[in-house]
């Protein structure tokens, strides 16, 4: 369902993705891995349309997704680093705003029930600027489930989670897997993403260095072969 | 979808109070030194008005549109914001007509001590000076959004913002200074129409320059 | 050997002859103004610039067009290096033009309509350059750069309209009292133009080259 085709990018002259080619397909979830500074976010950004890449070509449900209409986005939700929500607004109203401008449009008590799941409920009208790192986390994770997305692109799923966090991520994961929905996420966690995954993608100098399908590889194996890779 | 992007735009403003707070307290600021700094009779002051008038008004369009593109940044909503499927020209629009109200709101509350600190009379065409108050803040607003889209994402935004607008918005201050003394002066609508003329191309241009222009600024 | 490259040392050549000749004829072989007198001879160095100015800002119009089509980075280097040599002339107009009035008015600086313009549009250029200076990533930046280049562009009509209209009682240059000058005037002055348009090709080329060869070694 994604195509990406020798796609490139340089920051102040330095390459950061070189030549990248990475295909995926409907139903797979994929782990993204690689040293701090190989190009991670930026892939995730480049596929969100947030940033721009210099040359290649990334084809989304068979339309071009960098260059022509908006409406070739649709299906793809990217969840970064930061919140990317409203401070000033509440959870309730972020998660109301953000769902019409992704057009899945919901309703009050749509917004009230993925709350409750991800343990909003009481702090639902605060604004969000007062929220913890978890707290946002977790609101994000609402977002993800009002909207009717194709592909999630997702930063770093666990950053600033407790451990009721980590299994509320997991628990929601589950559901996406068994339901086939594609998801692209950053993570540093190897043994996690064994559990979870269906590949292990390790960029390295801006290429894709390793491509595994999680089921055939013996973890072990896989740990030797490019713990090098990773720390 | 525009609907949407306004409507969140008024509804931060509302909890945020950033942007009219800001403005407001500064537009006082500025009446209060233009009072002291100008010592001259009201009659005199009143050949001054309107160019002291712009020159605040261009002040807190300046202070507002960097508070009105840098709240986007606190948690990147910008991000999430250009991401979404839909044409992100319509971005440009919701920022345009938001920041245009807003600077009327603003202004709402600021035109009044500007008449009675500096003690000038007012208009006999008091509606149409509100109108061409109202256009020539969204000329400036207009091309006041394309280039805070410009200067956002840089490392000195706040210095940036008005070094390239203020050159570029001049032919706009021009025409509403101009517009606001034939009314100052109660002069017939044929004597200053080339100015309103004016400041329509303007803001018509550069609405449109910023509504197509928007796709290739977003993007970081 | 100074300069290495035979085709640059050929146009070094070409350009310095074509300059000495362009001066030898401002300064000796043209009528002398009977009111101006020699202050009349800052014309044909002070149009020209303008000239060259405006086409420069014309070729980052039209680099930045293409650059923002294609996305080739060639594109941006066309543009930033027209907007660096328009600006310097730009500089040359502002200098030249309040020498002519001052002589000429008896007031070095009474906004006349074109040189308020220049004015204007080289301010917009500073911003420019800081813009690129500051605005991060140069990948990024070149985006901007581009777009800025054609906002300016789009502007300077309206800039001049307003200026124009501004202060009306300020009269123009006097261009087309220039044009119904003896022919002596007029073909020593569009040999001028022909030779600062030569001058100015040759130094876009020239900096265009060191952009490239600055980008290659990135």
């Amino acid at each position: 369902m994604l195509t990406v085709t020798n796609l490139r990018k340089s920051f102040y002259h330095r390459p950061v993705l070189n030549d990248l080619n990475l295909q995926i397909a409907a139903g797979e979830i994929i782990a993204l891995m690689g040293k701090n500074g190989v190009g991670k976010s930026t892939l995730l950004r480049i596929l969100g349309r947030i940033s721009t890449a210099n040359s290649g070509e990334v084809k989304f449900a068979g339309k071009s997704l960098l260059k022509g209409d908006s409406e070739n986005r649709r299906g793809i939700l990217y969840l970064g680093h930061a919140p990317g929500m409203y401070p000033p607004l509440s959870a309730k109203e972020n998660l109301g705003l953000f769902s019409r401008l992704y057009k899945s449009p919901t309703t009050e008590p749509g917004i009230e029930e993925v709350l409750e799941i991800v343990g909003l409920t009481i702090q639902a009208d605060d604004p969000i600027r007062i929220y913890s790192q978890g707290m946002l986390q977790r609101l994000k994770l609402a977002l993800a489930m009002l909207i009717d997305w194709k592909l999630l692109l997702f930063d770093e799923p666990f950053t600033g989670l407790d451990e009721q966090g980590r299994e509320l991520v997991e628990k929601i994961l589950r559901q996406w897997q068994s339901t086939n929905r594609t998801i692209l996420l950053v993570t540093h966690d190897f043994e996690w993403s064994w559990q979870f995954c269906h590949r292990l993608v390790v960029i390295n100098r801006g290429t894709i260095q390793y491509n595994f399908n999680i089921a055939e590889t013996d973890i072990n194996t896989a740990r030797d072969q490019f713990r090098h890779l990773l720390v | 979808m525009l609907i949407h992007l306004l409507k969140k735009e008024f509804l931060v403003e509302l909890r945020s109070k950033e942007i009219s707070a800001s403005m407001l307290t500064f537009g006082l600021a500025v009446i209060l030194i233009f009072s002291f700094s100008i010592n001259v009779s009201p009659a005199v002051f009143q050949k001054f008005a309107p160019g002291l008038y712009w020159i605040m008004v261009l002040f807190i369009a300046d202070l507002g549109l960097h508070r009105m593109f840098s709240h986007e940044k606190e948690f990147d909503t910008f991000s999430m914001i250009i991401s979404a499927p839909f044409d992100r020209g319509l971005i440009f629009l919701s920022k345009w007509l938001a920041g245009t109200a807003f600077l009327v709101i603003a202004e709402l509350l600021i035109t009044a001590p500007f008449f009675l600190f500096l003690q000038l009379d007012i208009p006999v065409q008091w509606g149409r000076l509100i109108g061409i108050i109202i256009l020539g803040n969204a000329g400036i607003m207009a091309i006041g959004s394309i280039v805070s889209g410009l200067a956002m994402r840089a490392k000195m935004s706040e210095v940036l913002l008005p070094i390239l607008l203020f050159p570029l918005v001049s032919p706009n201050i021009i025409a509403c200074v101009k517009a606001t003394t034939a009314i100052f002066d109660n002069q017939l609508f044929a004597t200053w129409q080339t100015w309103f003329q004016l400041m329509v191309t303007f803001t018509v241009v550069f609405g449109l320059a910023g509504y197509l222009f928007f796709d290739h600024i977003t993007e970081e | 050997m100074l300069i290495p490259n035979k085709k640059i040392r050929v146009g070094y050549v070409i350009m310095i002859l074509l300059m000495a000749a362009n001066l030898f004829n401002v300064l000796l072989k043209s009528p002398m103004h009977p009111a101006q007198q020699w202050a009349q001879k800052i014309f044909y160095y002070h149009v020209p610039s303008a000239w060259v100015a405006f086409l420069s800002f014309f070729v980052v119009l039209v680099a930045g067009i293409i650059f923002l089509k294609t996305r080739n980075y060639f594109w941006d280097r066309v543009g930033l290096a027209a907007a660096e040599i328009g600006t310097l002339f730009t500089i040359l107009v502002l200098i030249t033009g309040p020498i002519w009035a001052s002589a000429a008015w008896g007031k070095a600086w009474n906004w006349e309509p074109r040189l308020t313009t220049t004015l204007i549009l080289f301010l917009i250029y500073i911003g420019y350059f800081m813009l690129r200076e500051f605005g991060g990533a140069p990948e990024r930046v070149a985006r901007y750069a581009a777009i800025l280049g054609i906002i300016a562009f789009i502007d300077v009509p309206i800039i001049f309209m307003s200026v124009r209209l501004w202060a009306p009682e300020v009269q123009s240059h006097p261009q087309v009292e220039m044009a119904s000058q003896p022919a002596g005037i007029m073909s020593i002055f569009f040999f001028s133009l022909f030779t600062f348009t030569v001058l100015y090709s040759g130094m876009l080329w020239l900096r265009i080259r060191i952009l490239n060869l600055k980008a290659e070694n990135q």
